[in-house]
């Protein structure tokens, strides 16, 4: 993930499924850690986007 | 076939090229297109060709989640591009990577030509997703190893010099 951000990414997400974290990366700034997030808001960068992760970390299969 | 696959299970398979041997852009693309049954390659800053398996279907289902929410959401809001797991990217870096869900805002698009929106895209998107699969988790642990037997022989070597 860091090579998209110092590629020039606004604004990356790694979603670890098996522990239900997400890592937030924004440039010049440190990696943010959620735990256990029921949804995750992308704005600024990507305004009103909010991911609903309920299916993530509870998938139908 | 089957055993590279197993080992890609494992970690990516990683060929390394020849020193003054790395392919232009358009050549990997051509690579890749000719390679169809590797489904999922990437490359490196430094030109090396990772070649990894596909997803299990769980993880799969995970990423169809996150690209229809995605989509959905640029299709309403209209200023930028959704892209799914099998779309590359040639980093300004060089590498060339495939994030799990992408976004790039539309007016870095413009410019490109139909021909050139058919290939991998010369950029790095505004927003990118990755997903940890079970395979990313067995290569983390097997680097982890990889990392341990590299210290263990550090420090063997630094004690044999020590006697």
């Amino acid at each position: 993930m860091e090579e998209y951000i110092s590629n020039g990414a606004l604004l990356g997400w790694l979603i670890e499924p098996f522990e239900r974290q997400v890592f937030v990366y924004r440039p010049g700034q440190p990696t943010q850690q959620v735990e256990r997030p029921a949804s995750i808001d992308a704005g600024p960068e990507l305004p009103r986007f909010v991911l609903d992760l309920t299916k993530i970390w509870e998938p139908e299969i | 076939m089957y055993a590279l696959l197993e080992q890609a299970e494992v970690a990516p398979w990683v060929l390394h090229m020849p020193k003054g041997m790395d392919l232009t852009d358009d050549q990997f693309f051509e690579f890749c297109v000719l390679n169809p049954e590797l489904l999922r390659i990437e490359r490196t800053a430094e030109g090396e060709i990772l070649i990894m398996s596909p997803t299990g279907a769980r993880g799969s289902h995970q990423n169809s989640q996150i690209t229809m929410q995605l989509a959905l959401w640029a299709e309403r809001d209209g200023t930028g591009v959704a892209f799914d797991s099998n779309g590359g990217f040639t980093l300004p870096n060089n590498a060339m990577r495939s994030p799990d869900a992408a976004w790039v805002a539309r007016h870095r698009l413009i410019s490109f030509t139909e021909e050139e929106t058919e290939k991998f895209l010369p950029l790095c998107p505004d927003f990118v997703v990755e997903l940890r699969s079970r395979s990313d988790r067995l290569a983390d642990q097997k680097q982890k190893k990889d990392g341990r037997v590299h210290q263990q022989r550090s420090a063997s070597r630094l004690a044999d010099r020590a006697l």
